[in-house]
């Protein structure tokens, strides 16, 4: 897994490439909270290069995004396709995560 | 015991026993052992004729029931997990066997798929993902072991 961060007014754009599995779910968790610490609570998860989620990633994303919430912040999750997609259809995720077609379609509703 | 879900069709290998043209490996319960064993899964399959799609829910399906032994079968202990995959009949079967704590599926609750955000508990999918990835789960414990089988029937697309 890779994961690469973008401002875009304000708004960080986390891009995460590869597979957030039981591996690499901790690198994700502890990305999101260095970025919550340092006040960045308005983010745009980019999984348009994700391949492969597992309930280890979708635990830690659901974790980072109650996290985000209680901040006051934001999480919006953008590119979201194929086996992933149909992951968090199967879990029920696409009904408690904010789900956007492109980056700029979820900056575009921050 | 045994537990499994929509489950039809036939499985006339033993638990445990060789399949035909199959593979088998064993590796510590760790979690680093995963790419290994899902290396060797996919592998098989490709020869056995599955096609992309149902290789990587079978590999999802794997790392999911693979964390569970990890995680609850060697809780304190150092152990091994022992995979072994091939065809049995028309279905293609993915064996997992431990020797750890025994596993009760029964006792996984449900996951509350329609919660909101704020009230969705964190964790409690691995077991719910595996069942809807492949056509069958089945877990049995025998002589101190535990045996999951991830089973897809009609491994090369036949019709049923």
């Amino acid at each position: 897994m890779n994961i690469q961060f973008r401002d875009s007014a304000g708004v960080t754009v986390v891009a995460v490439a590869g597979k957030l599995d039981a591996l690499t779910a901790a690198d994700y968790e502890t990305t999101m909270k260095a970025l919550l610490a340092d006040g960045k609570t308005r983010c745009v998860v980019d999984f348009s290069e994700l391949t492969y989620i597992s309930s280890a990633g979708l635990r830690v994303l659901l974790a980072a995004a109650k996290s985000t919430k209680a901040a006051g912040g934001e999480t919006r999750f953008a590119g979201v396709t194929g086996n992933v997609l149909a992951v968090i259809e199967m879990t029920g995720f696409n009904s408690i995560l904010s789900l956007h077609d492109s980056v700029d379609a979820a900056l575009g509703a921050m | 015991m045994i537990a499994s879900t929509r489950r039809s069709g036939r499985c006339d290998v033993a638990p445990g026993r060789a399949f035909a043209n199959g593979t088998s490996i064993t590796r510590p319960a760790v979690l680093a052992s995963l790419p290994d064993l899902q290396d060797e899964m996919a592998s098989c399959a490709a020869r056995h004729g599955l096609d992309a799609q149902r290789i990587a829910n079978l590999t999802l399906a794997l790392e999911e029931v693979f964390v569970n032994i990890c995680r609850y079968a060697y809780p304190e202990v150092d152990g091994t997990a022992t995979l072994s995959c091939g065809c049995s009949g028309d279905q293609f079967v993915v064996e997992l066997v431990d020797h750890g704590q025994p596993f009760d599926p029964a006792s996984v609750p449900e996951p509350e798929l329609g919660a909101e955000l704020d009230a969705r508990p964190v964790g409690g999918l691995g077991w719910f993902l595996a069942q809807r990835l492949v056509d069958a789960l089945e877990y049995r414990r025998d002589d101190g072991r535990n045996l999951i089988r991830l089973i897809i029937h009609h491994p090369q697309g036949q019709p049923t």
